[in-house]
């Protein structure tokens, strides 16, 4: 195995997951060290007092507003966010087993549902891509917009095809993620012996990546949507 | 211009940051959703002024100024000189009407509107503000200072108007009355003999207890963006009514008028007001429920109602305007979309002030238009001032051929059909007849 490989699934991820936490201090810090204007800027008509929250929450899962704006990128979005909730969801198998009569069914299901959402993750990241090369798209775009999506996409494709090509069996993964998570960045030997560890490395690059972005980017409207929905609704 | 002009703008930045225009500077992904929202860029007569642009140029202006970008500005100096980009704020702050039907468009809630108001702050601080709103805002202030030889003139004016409103009420005690204490309501009006002729006929025939305010309601402060100044203009009409002691103001038929005084007001001088804050329409719609005005003939041409977007979207009011309408009118047709969602007519933002946007009122109005006509309506009502003016410069640029009237005068035909014939001009308190 490489010394780049051993880095980048070893050490660069508690730099990354370091940089993650300490910026998205930072950036949420900013925005609460500053006061806000007493002005309130809600839309007419307002929720009553015991509805605004049920608003904003559907709001942020569903922004509705989309729909009547554009469809397809409603869509899109939509799909891509969904996918990306399964996805995560998914990974939560690495942390542990289900009880045994869960778990044949789980570990049978588990690689049409990782294809399923990869797949939906990837083509819907591939569509909010491709409308930022259109005229007007190509209007509201910066450069970061193409390569976190190009990051994304790289997470994703990588991940499906661990999911359907990796010999190694999942106690692998699990072991390796454990001791991770122990602070005892011990790599499980059938991973240091595999052909894989290749892909597995990228896989873990292009995440890393995306953690060291996200407290700079515009992906910190995960946590914001919430508050700007709230000050529309109130 | 030079370090002195980018001092004085990145100050009023500092000044204008809170955690709004963080927010609403710092969480949009670029998804373009509020492009199909606004009707300058769907009508395409803005060229590539789109919510987002305009909300950008802040972002990017701001990064001159601050944070970490500071530091690798050696390396990545910017490429435009910082009067070329205030000059492109400028165009673009100005341009927008301030409808902010971007933000019920945006998937985050980001109020644009917001960001163009910070926009024109920055400018308003460096001295480039369009001039007409400047002069409109200053006389504004200037008149409390001559409100003494000011004073006797209006209420000369005012009673050379009571004559032609005992007229058109038969009733010969009918009254405008100015600076009454202890009177009900402040009724603040807009400028002009006509804008106060017709609420006057509607008060007096519903036995109201109210007293007209010595000043406009329209407030240019606010459209300069120049808070300070908004206040001061606002200022004078919450003394008058501390003065004499009113329970209700009572704002006319204007949007931002009743937005700045109900909504704006208190939040910028953060004070609780010892009076309530209504939109005229509200006291009309109470007198309707209450049998207090009689409704002589209904209206039968189809009526279409357009939400002045700082009444509906940003000042709440939907329903009353649509119960006196319906109250009078045989065939009332909604515009599609309404409410929070209609188009606004292009005129908003102090633009219909401005001679040199003539044409860009014309042809942003493209939206407003196409709803007009769908509707089949032969009459508008709109409750706004700003709104009329612009609805009947589209009814005449496109031809429309439909009447624009305000509340007060759909209302004052279905009132006043004996006393008032209808005038060729449409007009149910036509004055010089």
């Amino acid at each position: 195995m490489s010394q780049a490989v051993c880095w980048i699934i070893g050490p660069a991820v508690y730099l990354a997951v370091g940089i993650f936490t300490s910026g998205l201090a930072w950036r949420l810090g900013r925005w609460f060290i500053v006061a806000p204007s007493p002005v309130r800027s809600g839309i007419f008509p307002r929720p009553t007092r015991g509805t605004r929250g049920f608003r904003v929450i559907a709001d942020c899962l569903f922004f509705p507003q989309l729909i009547r704006s554009d469809l397809y990128l409603w869509a899109a979005a939509f799909l891509f966010h969904l996918s990306l909730l399964g996805v995560l969801l998914g990974h939560l198998h690495l942390l542990f087993r289900f009880p045994e009569n869960l778990e044949s069914w789980v570990s049978v299901a588990s690689a049409p549902a990782g294809l399923a959402l990869g797949a939906a993750w990837t083509l819907s990241a591939a569509y909010l891509l491709a409308r930022r090369f259109t005229p007007s798209g190509r209007d509201v775009s910066q450069l970061s917009d193409y390569l976190i999506l190009l990051l994304i996409m790289s997470i994703a494709l990588t991940g499906i095809s661990l999911k359907m090509f990796s010999p190694l069996d999942l106690g692998v993964y699990q072991v390796y993620l454990q001791n991770l998570l122990a602070l005892r960045p011990h790599l499980p030997a059938p991973l240091l012996a595999s052909p894989h560890q290749r892909l597995f490395a990228a896989h873990l690059l292009s995440v890393n990546l995306l953690l060291v972005c996200f407290p700079f980017s515009k992906l910190v409207h995960c946590f914001g949507s919430f508050i700007t929905n709230w000050i529309r609704r109130g | 211009m030079g370090t002195d002009v980018r001092e004085r703008a990145f100050k009023t930045l500092k000044k204008q940051n809170n955690r709004q225009l963080r927010f609403y500077l710092e969480l949009c992904t670029r998804c373009g959703a509020c492009s199909s929202g606004c009707h300058v860029s769907r009508a395409g007569g803005g060229s590539g002024l789109t919510p987002y642009y305009r909300a950008d140029l802040l972002r990017r202006f701001s990064r001159r100024g601050f944070s970490i970008s500071r530091l690798f500005r050696p390396l990545k100096e910017p490429s435009e000189t910082i009067d070329q980009a205030l000059e492109k704020m400028y165009q673009a702050a100005y341009t927008c009407t301030g409808c902010r039907r971007c933000m019920t468009c945006c998937p985050l809630g980001i109020d644009t509107t917001w960001i163009t108001g910070v926009e024109k702050a920055v400018l308003a601080a460096v001295g480039m503000v369009p001039h007409e709103l400047e002069l409109l805002t200053e006389t504004s202030i200037e008149k409390v200072n001559s409100l003494e030889i000011y004073r006797d003139l209006m209420r000369e004016q005012i009673r050379n108007l009571e004559p032609r409103l005992r007229q058109l009420t038969g009733m010969p005690d009918a009254a405008i009355p100015m600076g009454v204490e202890g009177a009900r309501m402040l009724y603040v009006a807009l400028e002009g003999a006509d804008n106060i002729i017709g609420p006057a006929v509607i008060f007096n025939l519903a036995g109201e207890d109210w007293t007209l305010s010595e000043f406009e309601a329209s407030n240019y402060g606010y459209f300069l963006g120049d808070t300070g100044r908004a206040v001061k203009v606002a200022e004078r009409i919450v003394r008058e009514a501390v003065k004499l002691g009113v329970k209700e103001v009572v704002i006319a038929e204007c949007g931002h008028a009743y937005r700045v005084m109900k909504h704006l007001y208190p939040a910028w001088s953060r004070q609780e007001l010892p009076f309530q804050v209504k939109s005229v329409l509200e006291p009309w719609a109470a007198y309707i429920r209450d049998g207090r005005l009689k409704i002589k003939e209904r209206i039968n041409e189809p009526v279409t109602y357009h939400d002045p977007c700082q009444l509906g979207r940003n000042g709440g009011i939907y329903q009353e305007p649509r119960e006196i309408i319906r109250a009078v009118v045989g065939d009332f047709r909604e515009l599609q979309p309404n409410r929070d969602n209609n188009w606004c007519c292009g005129g908003g933002g102090g633009i219909i002030a401005r001679g040199d946007l003539e044409q860009y009122q014309l042809d942003t109005g493209r939206m407003k238009v196409e709803q007009i006509i769908a509707s089949g309506a032969r009459i508008v009502v709109t409750p706004c001032g700003n709104c009329r003016l612009q609805l009947s410069r589209l009814n005449q640029g496109y031809n429309l051929g439909v009447e624009v009237l305000s509340v007060a005068e759909l209302l004052g035909r279905a009132l006043l059909l004996e006393n008032g014939p209808k005038t060729a001009a449409g007009d149910g308190f036509e004055l010089t007849a």
